[in-house]
């Protein structure tokens, strides 16, 4: 038994060093785009303190994807863009990013064009929800970024090797 | 520096410390190689070494707790607690590769501990092997936290049941196997009737999610699975609960087999809880594993009897899935008792039949709901009383006879509720007046007295030496 224990013991922490290297490299290098959020204070049961984000970039206009065929949780591609609103934060003058156009298939990814990758969530009269896996931050208990109100904060985000978006860091717009 | 400085202290202890353990011996087990040694030169013989050991009182050769042992107690814990103290000062300054790398070897140090433990003292390696369980989802959440992880609640509760099922298979401990069944239940109810992950089986938007519901039978299966390896247990047959109340969650929640209509889970009941007795009958569980269902098919003909009060068109739209649900789990049962040798359910050659009648009767009432009428709904509660009262009275009898003390509390219990609910029920508006109040009290004591004294004269009869 001893044997099988330790081939157990191997193999789950094999799996928890191959999931830590991907995660260390999988947004290395790669896009950084800042995004408008509305927070809420929620509690994480297994890692702390965390604040719910929400994005405007959650609601695409439906005239601007191509949804034939879609699913409901199924991927959808969303091209960013630069917009030319400016806000001033802690860390300068950034511009913040909007979706322009979704899709359903992958995109043949140019280097001048921003696609992320999210999930359907639902489809209605006038927007498609998505969810991009960045809906919740981790954040010290004492941050004043806990307190901020909607629109005071925007999310410095990466994109990855297979188009997901990581969150860096929050900071408040002056 | 702080992350090499913390790197260095979590690592230090592999760098000597196993060496070190294996040189440390007590002087017990020197003095026992010795005489070893001195059988292997044939200075003693085996017989003389045992007598030797015999005689010598192994206390004195114990090593005496001293005043240093203390020291050095609360010097590891002191050692601890700053080390978690830096490690919680630092946290924001601790890179992720730092905080990968030392899990990594923390999670390794502690397997390799646990294993060392088992081969010296394997009675004392469950705490260990309940920590190292409980590892991984520790590694979640440090990572969730690390990398701003996020999206599916449930996926990492579900990683935690994947990673941690090899070592429950292997140790095949019943502590262990338990804490993963609970992990799995709580998969099972709180992913599958809740929306927004991947083992959520709720409709949404009228579309009926496909993958869902192959995960939500396979965790199912792995519950039973694991149950019923926690031979000799008697625990493992609350597996037949756990599987009654997902499938009453089905009827409740918004699925494919959701009941709509309130009328549709009286039917429901009666239908579950004969097909699970039906079930206990079929495996030969233990008479105790049959007080659930017998207590379902009770509440079940109580809440019957309230039918009484039904005095508008009853609406029976439900999902066809359900509908069919019921009615094949109703139609198994009936088909079951009605063709069963009534010998088998129960010894008594003068109870078997009523036994039988009395568990068909609510699988027959509750179907006959379906296509009743209000003056048919009004029958079926007056057949629900009777039967109620004639089962409380025959199970009084019974006990009488067989000595069982049970049998009569029972009855006289049963009695009593459908007396005073039925009391309410008819005498319900006089009780708001003064003398209504006085009536009703005069009346339930009168009723209570005579109950008891039934009772009484019952056990009596039963068991004289008892009173």
């Amino acid at each position: 038994m001893k044997k099988h224990l330790r081939i157990v013991l191997i193999l789950q922490v094999a799996y928890f060093l191959v999931w830590g290297i991907w995660l260390l490299t999988s947004h290395l290098y790669g896009q950084d785009v800042w995004l408008e959020t509305s927070p809420v204070d929620p509690r994480d049961l297994i890692s702390g303190h965390y604040v719910r984000l929400d994005y405007p970039i959650a609601r695409v206009p439906n005239k601007t994807c191509d949804l034939k065929n879609y699913t409901l949780d199924q991927a959808i591609y969303v091209e960013l863009e630069k917009s030319p609103l400016a806000k001033k934060t802690s860390m300068g003058q950034v511009n913040l990013w909007t979706a322009k156009r979704c899709q359903l298939e992958p995109p043949k990814t140019m280097a001048s064009q921003a696609w992320v990758k999210g999930q359907i969530k639902s489809v209605g009269d006038q927007h498609v929800s998505i969810t991009y896996g960045i809906e919740k931050y981790f954040i010290p208990e004492n941050s004043t970024l806990r307190t901020a109100q909607s629109g005071q904060v925007v999310a410095k985000a990466r994109i990855g090797r297979n188009l997901t978006l990581r969150v860096l860091e929050l900071t408040l717009i002056f | 520096m702080i992350e090499l400085l913390i790197l260095i202290l979590i690592l230090s202890p592999f760098l000597g410390v196993s060496a070190w353990l294996k040189s440390k011996k007590s002087p017990l087990r020197r003095f026992e190689d010795a005489l070893q040694a001195s059988i292997a030169e044939g200075i003693i013989t085996l017989e003389q070494k045992n007598r030797i050991l015999e005689k010598l009182s192994t206390r004195a050769l114990r090593v005496p707790f001293r005043a240093v042992s203390l020291i050095l107690i609360f010097a590891a814990l002191f050692v601890v607690a700053g080390l978690s103290l830096l490690i919680a000062h630092n946290w924001d300054h601790i890179g992720p590769a730092t905080r990968v790398m030392a899990f990594v070897f923390l999670f390794y140090g502690l397997g390799e501990f646990t294993l060392w433990v088992q081969a010296k003292h394997p009675d004392k390696t469950l705490p260990l092997f309940i920590v190292w369980f409980f590892f991984p989802i520790l590694g979640i959440g440090l990572y969730a936290q690390t990398f701003q992880l996020s999206g599916d609640f449930i996926l990492p509760y579900l990683t935690w049941a994947a990673i941690s099922l090899p070592l429950v298979g292997v140790l095949k401990k019943a502590s262990l196997t338990y804490l993963h069944v609970l992990l799995l239940i709580a998969l099972l109810f709180c992913g599958g009737f809740y929306k927004n992950n991947i083992l959520s089986i709720l409709n949404d938007h009228d579309t009926t999610p496909t993958l869902p519901w192959l995960y939500q039978i396979l965790l199912l299966l792995l519950i039973i699975f694991e149950c019923f390896r926690l031979k000799p247990l008697p625990q493992r047959f609350q597996v037949f609960t756990l599987v009654a109340a997902w499938i009453f969650s089905l009827f409740s929640a918004r699925t494919y087999f959701s009941l709509h209509e309130p009328i549709w889970f009286f039917i429901a009941a009666a239908a579950l809880s004969s097909f699970w007795l039906m079930m206990t009958f079929i495996f030969k569980l233990p008479l105790r594993e049959r007080t659930l269902p017998y207590l379902g098919m009770f509440f079940s003909m109580y809440a019957m009897t309230f039918l009484w009060d039904v005095n508008s068109k009853i609406n029976f739209t439900s999902s066809l899935p359900g509908t069919l649900l019921i009615l094949a789990m109703s139609g198994a049962a009936l088909a079951y008792f009605l063709l069963k040798n009534p010998h088998e359910l129960s010894h008594d050659p003068t109870w078997n039949r009523l036994f039988q009648a009395l568990v068909v009767t609510p699988i027959l009432l509750s179907l006959c709901i379906t296509f009743s009428n209000e003056f048919g709904l009004k029958v079926i509660a007056l057949i629900a009383n009777i039967l109620l009262v004639l089962g409380a009275l025959l199970a009084m009898w019974h006990g009488s006879m067989h000595a069982e003390e049970l049998s009569i509390n029972l009855g006289a219990a049963i009695l009593l509720l459908i007396l005073i609910t039925r009391f309410v029920d008819i005498m319900g508006d006089m009780v708001q007046s003064g003398l209504g109040l006085i009536v009703s009290g005069l009346f339930l004591s009168s009723v209570a007295y005579g109950l008891s004294q039934a009772r009484k004269h019952l056990l009596k009869k039963s068991n004289p030496e008892a009173l």
